[in-house]
């Protein structure tokens, strides 16, 4: 054997209770589950009070621009994320014609905030089809990648600007058939497509000017595949998103393809919007349909910042008419002292502290004041002898506004409504958006959330419930084949961890994107170890990621 | 102001601040039609601020009992 | 298996406009009126760029919210 992992509490991936026993792993498979395996390997690890489990799979990430220049799609793996779906959103960076490049450039850098620097000179664009982009990727992985096309991309391949200006005609959609179906033979999981996301112009992306017609042809070639359409729907917006279910169920039933819709979101404002939602999954996968609701497990913040008037601010309508001021006004207005005392009555009523107390200082522009990120308002006006509405104020003036903050848990954050979602069986957990959003908040992390809070904290779900979720589950609705179970044939992709520990680290500030570039990242808690095709990719004991590149594009 | 009791005008019943999806404050109406019906619509923050200045309206309270037209024409005549 | 009732909505063809949807969903009603209609109940339409364009993908309700969604 190439690799004994011993006495753990194997956790399979099936939903089945846990047991003890051994893993044997041979040429990135594995040979053996359970019991004592004799004799020794090349390299043992003992997995001792520790559950082994499969690798996790995130199914909603766009790490695609990262993973040319970080196989790893670091902090993903070290989070025991051992294969990835990018390609979301219907971006992907093939198949693309060379002088498209430019526009997608514009499309991922609005949609996820990638920096300029990540694509100049980052690495070097070889390919314009699916499999050559493949064929780039491959060398350099340690995680495994299971990459949709992108329905923009295909658009814009074929009809070039009139994709972002009307309807295709007949030719263009064969056109865009046929060139679904190279990117599915050379591997793809699936189309992905939005209605709702811009461009770097504001304007939409070429995939909503797709009528149904073009929609149905398309799904007709993952029909011939048996592949996933995934699609953004419109957040929040209740009879939308059933209509979206509707579609998507005729599409499945139609073509006899899965569909997966991302993500769906639970909020105070819109509080039956996830029963009215599930009601209708539920109708239509009785019908046969596959419609998968994805739901990520991490409440949703929001930042601000003093240079724009949030929303944030209109329950106070003294703070919104002062954000709202240019900005010379707006300085001078915080700075009067009769007028901050106003505005300060208005936000901590009575000396009343709790809507700015738990509010984090986000970035700062000061070097001096780098020892505030991360900290909350009310330990800062603690230390400082103020209130937190008045340091903020305080850090803002500092920073000349080019300071940020970030209030905590605003959204999907009723921890049993979410909870009881997460296990319902009709619910797809996912939609972590690993890799996009990077200037504004992490998506890392949500796994061992799930563990953290949902499982070891509230008990919404058992941990081996948890495990086949975000495993088998996941592996089984995108037809990701021999992967998901800890089964003797199954790829080896292993995350050992510890249940009492498991959770996502703090929110921090990272400097690890192309020149330096910056972004929000968050480190794991309670992962020992991270197999991925039988080599280990991440460990503590070794302090962290290693040089295996054993990560493969997941094909049929 | 609010809706009378046999207006079949639709009209904004309520009005929310919500988090988005990519970190952002939303606003949130509730849309109240003529047979008694109701459905929500969201706006980015820049929508929501001209919908605000041209309802004359300083906190989101006010926004309550404005037709959907009145809503409908903002929107419309907005350039960005 | 029967599905229960759901706002009925459709898609735009290629090259539709408000009128046109107006005359081929509500047929029945004066065009002026239909197209209001319309757009009373598609307000969505008009809260994104851009404003009040029909996009190919585009849901368009065909009538008002069934019940009181609270």
């Amino acid at each position: 054997m190439d690799l004994i992992i011993r006495n753990g509490r194997i956790v399979d991936g099936t939903g089945l209770p846990a047991y003890q026993g051994d893993i044997g792993i041979r040429d990135g498979r594995i040979v053996s589950v359970g019991g004592r395996i004799p004799g020794t390997a090349t390299e043992e690890i003992d997995a001792a009070g520790r559950v082994v489990a499969p690798g996790f799979i995130d199914p909603h990430t766009h790490f695609d621009v990262q993973l040319l220049w970080d196989g790893q799609a670091r902090p993903a793996l070290e989070h025991g994320i051992t294969t990835v779906v990018p390609g979301n959103c219907s971006l992907s960076l093939a198949p693309l014609k060379v002088e498209h490049r430019p526009r997608l450039v514009g499309m991922f850098q609005q949609i996820e905030e990638m920096p300029d620097a990540a694509f100049d000179g980052a690495f070097e664009w070889t390919w314009e089809s699916f499999a050559d982009y493949l064929t780039a990727l491959r060398s350099k992985l340690a995680v495994n990648v299971a990459p949709l096309a992108g329905h923009s991309v295909i658009r814009l391949w074929v009809m070039g600007d009139a994709a972002n200006e009307r309807a295709a005609n007949a030719d263009e959609i064969a056109g865009m058939q046929e060139l679904l179906r190279q990117c599915l033979e050379a591997g793809a999981v699936g189309l992905s497509t939005s209605f709702v996301d811009v461009d770097e112009r504001l304007q939409p992306v070429p995939s909503r000017y797709a009528h149904a017609e073009e929609i149905d042809a398309l799904a007709a070639v993952l029909g011939e595949y048996g592949r996933m359409l995934q699609v953004v729907p419109e957040f929040y917006a209740t009879d939308i998103t059933l209509a979206r279910v509707d579609q998507l169920a005729e599409l499945s039933l139609k073509h006899q393809i899965p569909t997966t819709f991302s993500p769906l979101f639970d909020s105070a404002a819109n509080p039956d919007n996830i029963s009215r939602v599930m009601a209708r999954v539920e109708e239509q996968m009785a019908r046969g349909a596959r419609v998968w609701p994805q739901v990520q497990t991490r409440p949703i913040d929001i930042s601000f910042t003093f240079e724009v008037a949030s929303l944030l601010f209109a329950g106070t309508p003294g703070w919104y008419r002062t954000m709202r001021l240019p900005r010379d006004e707006k300085i001078a207005a915080l700075r009067d002292p009769e007028r901050l005392a106003r505005l300060l009555e208005e936000a901590e009523p009575g000396g009343n502290t709790d809507r700015f107390r738990k509010m984090r200082v986000r970035a700062v522009a000061r070097r001096e004041d780098d020892g505030l990120v991360g900290r909350s308002l009310g330990d800062i006006a603690a230390e400082r002898d103020s209130t937190p509405a008045r340091v903020m104020v305080d850090i803002a003036l500092a920073n000349d506004l080019d300071a940020s903050f970030v209030a905590t848990d605003l959204g999907h954050n009723d921890p049993a409504r979410v909870g009881a979602l997460l296990a319902h069986p009709m619910v797809h957990i996912g939609a972590s958006d690993g890799g996009a959003h990077i200037q504004s908040f992490a998506t890392y992390g949500d796994t061992g959330y799930l563990f953290s809070r949902f499982v070891r904290e509230r008990h919404d779900l058992t941990l081996e419930a948890a495990v086949k979720k975000i495993t088998a589950d996941t592996a089984r609705i995108w037809g990701i084949a021999g992967r998901g179970l800890l089964q003797p044939g199954f790829a080896a992709d292993i995350t050992v961890f510890d249940p009492d520990v498991i959770d996502r680290g703090d929110e921090v500030v990272a400097h690890d994107m192309p020149e330096a570039g910056m972004r929000y990242v968050r480190g794991s808690r309670g992962i020992y170890t991270v197999v991925v095709n039988g080599a280990v990719a991440w460990s503590a004991a070794a302090g962290g990621y290693t040089e295996a590149r054993q990560g493969q594009v997941v094909t049929r | 102001m609010p809706a009378e009791p046999h207006d079949a005008t639709p009209r904004i019943e309520r009005a929310l601040v919500a988090p988005g999806h990519d970190g952002s404050a939303e606003l949130l109406l509730r849309i109240r039609y003529g047979d008694g019906s109701s459905d929500s619509v969201t706006l980015d923050a820049a929508a929501a601020e001209r919908l605000l200045d041209q309802c004359g309206a300083t906190a989101l309270e006010q926004l309550v009992g404005q037709p959907w037209r009145r809503l409908l024409n903002v929107l419309e005549q907005s350039g960005d | 298996m029967e599905l229960s009732r759901a706002r009925s909505f459709t898609t735009a063809r290629p090259g539709e406009e408000w009128a046109d949807i107006a005359r081929r969903t509500l047929a029945d009603q004066d065009p002026g009126q239909a197209v209001e209609a319309l757009q009373s109940w598609n307000l969505h339409l008009f809260l994104r760029q851009p404003r009040g364009r029909i996009l190919g993908c585009d849901v368009i309700f065909t009538e008002p919210p069934l019940t009181d969604a609270g």
